[in-house]
C-alpha cells in the first residue's frame, strides 16, 4: 500500500466525502471488471459493483494495512459475488455478451470463445484463479490475497486451470 | 511418444517451466499449441473498462449512501452477531446430523482408521472458511478439534473482518464415557445423544470431520442423497455427496438438540449440503451447507475445509 492510498483511506474511514468520491472513482474498474467477468450481466455487475464499494466506503476505518487496497477490495468484491451465485454457478460469459474488447489476432477470434466455452466447465476455484491472473493480469501472489488462500494454493489452482483448458481445446481440435 | 506418463511428465514441466521444449510428439506439440492458446487469449476474455457513465452511476449510488451510513452503527452490529449465530448453529446442525442419526451404510467409502485407532491419536486440527451468503457479510474462523477421551470443538468467528469474541460462549463440547455420549451447546445443559453402533468415541463429532460414510448415512435418513461425483477441489480430485433437504426434513433429526435460530426457519427453508471427501482415502476434505428461502434466494452459506488431518494442535482445556 503506497502512502496515498493509506492517506485516503484514513480520510474515507473519516468521511470525507471528496476522499470517498475520489476512492470510488479509482476502484470502479478494477472491481467491475472482476465482478463482470463473474457474473453473468452488466446489472448485476453493476449492483455488485455499488455494493463492494459502499461496504469498502464503510468499512474503511477497519481496514488493516495488511495488504495492498486494491487487493482489499477485490476480496470484498469477491465475497460479494460468491454470495450473490450459488456455488458452481459462478460463469465467465460469452465473449459477445462480455464485450470484449481485443482480440489479437485472427485466430483468437476463434480461440476466445471456445476458451470462454472451456472455462465455464472449470471448477470454481480454477475458473477464479483463471480469471484473476490469465484473465485480469493479477500476479499470482496478488490473487493469493483476493482469495485468501497460499501463494502455493494459488499457483496450484492457475496452473490445473491453465492445464485443464489447454486440454479442453486439444481435445476440441481432435 | 506414446507412453501416457511420458505426456504427463510434459504437461507438468511446461506447465512449471515455460521454456520446457516439447518433445518430438503430436499429442505433446499439439497440447504445448493449446497451452500457448489459451495464454494467449485469456486477456481477450476481459470485460470492457467500466466506462465513464457506469462510473458516474456508481459513484453517485454509494456517496448516496455512504452519506447515511458511513460507520456501521448498533444495529449493523446486532445484525452481524444474529447472523454469525446463525452460521455457528448451521456447524451445529450438521454436526447433530451426523451425531443423531448414527447410519454408516456407505460401502463404496473405505474408513481411513477405525475410531479406536484414531482414539489413539491426539488431535486433528480444523481450518474453516465460513461464508455468510447474505447482503454484506462474510464469516470466517478457525476451530480446532481435539479427540482423546474428550470430543471438543472451539471455534472463533470473525465477521467482515471484526471479530466476535464469544460467538459461542462456550465451545461445543461433546463427552463419551464408555457407551453414552452427550452433546452441548454453549453453556446450556447437557443432553444424551441418540447414537447406534458401537463406536467407543460416542458423540460421532469424528463423523463430521474423518467419516463421509457415516456423514452420508446420516445425511440419508433425511433424504435423497446424489453422488459422488468426481470433481475438483484446490486441483485435488473429490467425490462429492450433495443432499437437498426442507428444514421439516431435517428437524425430526434434531430432536432433543437445541439448536439457536433453528426453530423460526425450520418451516420455511430448504438445506442444501454437500459433502467432499478424498476419494482414495475417504477423508472428509469439505462440506458446505446452504439454507435457502423458499424462493431460492440463499441466506446462510457456510462452507468448512478440513486440512491437516493428524497434525496435533493445543486447545486450551475447559475451565
Amino acid at each position: 500500500m503506497t502512502d496515498g492510498d493509506g492517506t485516503l483511506v484514513r480520510r474515507v474511514a473519516a468521511g470525507e466525502r471528496a476522499a470517498i468520491e475520489e476512492f470510488v472513482r479509482a476502484h470502479t474498474d478494477p472491481v467491475w471488471r472482476f465482478a463482470r467477468s463473474l457474473v453473468g450481466d452488466d446489472g448485476t455487475a453493476e449492483e455488485l459493483t455499488q455494493d463492494t464499494l459502499a461496504d469498502a466506503v464503510r468499512g474503511a476505518g477497519s481496514f488493516r494495512a495488511e495488504s495492498s487496497v486494491q487487493t482489499w477490495v477485490l476480496a470484498i468484491c469477491r465475497r460479494k459475488c460468491a454470495g450473490h451465485h450459488r456455488r458452481g454457478r459462478l460463469r465467465v460469459v460469452p465473449l459477445e455478451a462480455a464485450g470484449a474488447h481485443h482480440l489479437a489476432s485472427e485466430t483468437d477470434a476463434t480461440t476466445v470463445p471456445a476458451l470462454a466455452d472451456a472455462l465455464d466447465q472449470l471448477p470454481d476455484d480454477q475458473r477464479e484463479a483463471f480469471v484473476l491472473v490469465s484473465v485480469l493480469g493479477h500476479s499470482r501472489v496478488d490473487a493469493a490475497a483476493v482469495v485468501g488462500v497460499p501463494a502455493s494454493t494459488m499457483r496450484s489452482r492457475h496452473d490445473a486451470a491453465r492445464r485443464a483448458l489447454a486440454d479442453l481445446l486439444a481435445e476440441e481440435e481432435r | 511418444m506414446t507412453d501416457v506418463h511420458a505426456h504427463e511428465t510434459f504437461r507438468t514441466a511446461r506447465l512449471a517451466d515455460d521454456s520446457t521444449p516439447a518433445p518430438d510428439c503430436d499429442e505433446c506439440r499439439r497440447w504445448e499449441a493449446s497451452l500457448a492458446s489459451v495464454d494467449r487469449a485469456g486477456p481477450a476474455l476481459a470485460p470492457a473498462p467500466a466506462g465513464d457513465a457506469r462510473t458516474g452511476r456508481i459513484v453517485t449510488s454509494v456517496i448516496g449512501g455512504s452519506s447515511q451510513r458511513t460507520r456501521p452503527g448498533p444495529r449493523l452490529g446486532r445484525r452481524r452477531a444474529a447472523w454469525a449465530a446463525v452460521a455457528a448453529a448451521s456447524l451445529v446442525v450438521v454436526g447433530a446430523l451426523a451425531v443423531v442419526g448414527g447410519g454408516n451404510d456407505e460401502p463404496a467409502l473405505q474408513l481411513v482408521a477405525s475410531s479406536t485407532e484414531r482414539a489413539s491419536t491426539a488431535s486433528v486440527r480444523i481450518d474453516g472458511e465460513a461464508r455468510l451468503a447474505i447482503t454484506t457479510l462474510t464469516i470466517e474462523g478457525t476451530g480446532a478439534v481435539d479427540f482423546p477421551d474428550r470430543v471438543r470443538l472451539d471455534l472463533e468467528l470473525d465477521v467482515d473482518n471484526e471479530t466476535l469474541d464469544r460467538v459461542l460462549p462456550d465451545p461445543v463440547s461433546f463427552v463419551s464415557v464408555d457407551d453414552r455420549s452427550w452433546l452441548r451447546l454453549g453453556s446450556g445443559a447437557w443432553r444424551e445423544t441418540a447414537r447406534r453402533g458401537g463406536d467407543v468415541l460416542g458423540g460421532r463429532l469424528d463423523a463430521v470431520v474423518f467419516d463421509p460414510a457415516s456423514l452420508l448415512g446420516s445425511l440419508r435418513a433425511a433424504g435423497a442423497v446424489d453422488g459422488p461425483e468426481r470433481a475438483s477441489l484446490d486441483g485435488e480430485p473429490v467425490d462429492v455427496y450433495r443432499l437437498t433437504a426442507t428444514g421439516a426434513d431435517i428437524a425430526p433429526h434434531l430432536a432433543g438438540i437445541d439448536v439457536p435460530g433453528l426453530a423460526s426457519l425450520r418451516d420455511s427453508i430448504t438445506i442444501d449440503v454437500e459433502v467432499s471427501a478424498d476419494p482414495a482415502t475417504s477423508v472428509l476434505r469439505r462440506w458446505e451447507i446452504v439454507v435457502a428461502e423458499p424462493d431460492a434466494t440463499p441466506v446462510l452459506r457456510l462452507t468448512v475445509d478440513f486440512d491437516d488431518h493428524g497434525e496435533p494442535v493445543d486447545i486450551e482445556p475447559p475451565a
